[in-house]
């Protein structure tokens, strides 16, 4: 091998922690003392993500295929996986109901072993299809649960069977093939098989009913009440989450207009995403008047919000002409005395008004000067 | 199995090359969320759907890069690429966009990975410097540096003399490589600032 090849082979040791200490010690030392060595390196690595990176590129296509797969497809896979989930619900409580009958009792018990497979098997199903522990379960409660709806009517009968009486005293016997019932049929999701215990969070309807009101334009004027009455499912009580705020009282009040999304949450810490909010908007016209007589008061103190950032004041007359102008820097300034920006003293009259804030928001008003 | 087994089970499977199995397994768990952030965030579900491969893109090149915190949730991880893959191609689209706009439930930053996201531009990049290379040099390097085959394997698969053959020439390629990115002084700065971290 070429001295060349050589200090790439130790180049490649390096970058994949193949060294021992000493040799990796080493090693640094020499890469310390030698630039056109750390470059050797740097332009190595650089390599080998290119190559990586040629490689994991080609997954696109794969992923291409696969999603845009006709959705009856995939979501018949998913069907059949739930469907048997469901089969192994209906099992569960098929089999655990009390029976008066002593041949079903018999096949049932000697069938305890087939059914607690199924239930094991129904049990992976769940997992399969569980949400990751980062992800709160709604989302995923939301979408299983729109699957189950849509997808009832799919397809191949789940494995499961209790055999009838009639082939009990026929066949009296110990069995080791797998159980069977028959899958019950799901008009809607009210007649869906009880849910496995460990998913309280699936019941948690994401439906709601609210009134919004309306926002000022250019304010934080609207208000949202939700009827808390009107959540289904999960563990009172409830919260509810709106751009970001929490609150227990399903009432949020300096909304801005626009749409919200709105978490539903409840008290076993489960969450859905409930149906998009809208606060819509209306005009307001705030309306301050003041008096100010240039003669007798010292100025006319600027009526700021002062818990907003106010950016720009202007002061014009009734028909637009602007006197006065200003950026407005920390409620500076904080008076004014009647005079134009050229510095004329206003005759007497009414004048309008606006102070702009930082977020967006306009106040505005009049003023009669007087003498 | 918890949670941190199946997320250990999928950054094995991507360092194996199960490249399959890891898809479908995020197709369930991780694509659904992503498709719903998107269509929360004025995107539809083809917008979505793009961005996800890319975050996959992204994610299986962190982890084969040896780069990828291995405590990290995998579908955690996702998201977190696909937010901000989303919020750099609506800023392109618009550039008046106000971030803050951008609905995040559950949006923890303090979570954000550290990912390799190849980009369109770095892409064409990879793709240019790539076509420099002969198909017996890519296949070479691809089969160590990529599938960390061993050097007798190699050898019999691409019908070296011996190990020692295969791996001359497999440094041959990446020397002749390296050439190329070192000489190409625009390139050269793009990948350096980009692909390293």
């Amino acid at each position: 091998m070429s001295s060349d090849h050589k200090i790439l082979e130790k180049i490649d040791l390096y970058t994949k922690g193949q060294m021992n200490p000493e040799e990796r010690k080493e090693f640094e030392t020499e890469l310390e003392a030698d630039p056109q060595l750390y470059r050797q390196m740097e332009l190595s690595m650089v390599v080998d993500q290119m190559v990586i990176a040629k490689e994991t590129l080609k997954l696109r296509e794969q992923m291409k295929k696969d999603l845009n797969k006709p959705k009856s497809q995939l979501g018949g896979y998913l069907g059949l996986g739930l469907l048997t989930l469901v089969a192994g619900g209906a099992l569960f409580y098929y089999v655990s109901k009390p029976t008066d009958s002593p041949n079903i009792a018999a096949v049932q018990q000697t069938n305890i072993k087939d059914t607690s497979t199924v239930k094991e098997s129904a049990k992976i199903q769940t997992e399969d299809f569980k949400a990751p522990v980062n992800a709160k379960p709604s989302a995923t409660n939301h979408s299983n649960t729109k699957i189950l709806t849509e997808n009832t009517s799919v397809e191949k009968p789940a494995h499961v069977q209790v055999p009838e009486q009639k082939d009990v005293t026929v066949n009296n016997k110990l069995t080791t093939a797998p159980v069977r019932v028959e899958t019950p049929v799901v008009k809607d999701e009210a007649q869906i098989a009880p849910k496995p215990v460990t998913d309280l969070c699936a019941t948690l309807q994401p439906r709601v009913e609210y009134s919004a009101t309306p926002s000022c334009k250019g304010d934080r004027t609207g208000e949202l009440r939700i009827d808390v009455a009107s959540v289904k499912g999960g563990t009172a009580p409830y919260h509810f989450v709106l751009g970001g705020n929490e609150s227990s009282s399903a009432h949020f009040e300096y909304l801005p207009s626009g749409y919200f999304e709105l978490w539903i949450k409840d008290a076993q810490d489960c969450q859905v995403l409930g149906p998009k909010v809208y606060i819509p908007e209306k005009n307001c016209k705030v309306s301050q008047q003041y008096i100010f007589n240039p003669d007798h008061d010292h100025a006319w103190e600027i009526p700021y919000d002062k818990d907003k950032r106010p950016t720009r004041i202007v002061i014009q007359d009734k028909s637009g002409r602007v006197f006065y102008e200003s950026m407005v820097s920390d409620f500076h300034p904080s008076e004014w005395r009647a005079e134009s920006s050229t510095g004329q003293t206003l005759v007497m009259g009414l004048y309008f008004f606006s102070i702009e804030y930082a977020d967006g928001t306009l106040q505005e008003g009049s003023i009669m000067i007087t003498k | 199995m918890s949670s941190k087994d199946k997320n250990r089970e999928i950054l094995d499977a991507i360092a194996n090359g199960q490249n399959t199995k890891v898809l479908n397994h995020l197709y369930e768990t991780s694509l659904p969320q992503i498709i719903k952030f998107i269509n929360m965030n004025d995107g539809d579900e083809d917008e979505a759907k793009d961005i996800f491969q890319d975050a996959v893109v992204a994610l299986f090149t962190t982890v084969r890069m040896g780069k990828y915190e291995a405590e990290k949730d995998v579908n955690g991880f996702l998201f977190f690429v696909s937010r901000n893959l989303w919020i750099n191609r609506v800023k392109k689209r618009n550039k008046q966009y106000d971030i803050s706009k951008v609905r995040l439930p559950w949006a923890d930053d303090t979570q954000s990975p550290l990912a390799v996201v190849i980009t369109e531009d770095k892409e064409k990049l990879i793709e240019k410097f790539m076509s420099m290379m002969g198909e017996k040099c890519k296949q070479l390097l691809k089969y160590v540096i990529y599938d960390n085959m061993n050097m007798k394997d190699i050898a019999k698969l691409m019908n070296f003399a011996s190990e020692s053959v295969a791996k001359n020439a497999h440094y041959r390629c990446k020397q002749k490589m390296m050439d190329l990115v070192g000489e190409d002084e625009t390139l050269n700065n793009f990948l350096y600032n980009e692909l390293r971290s």
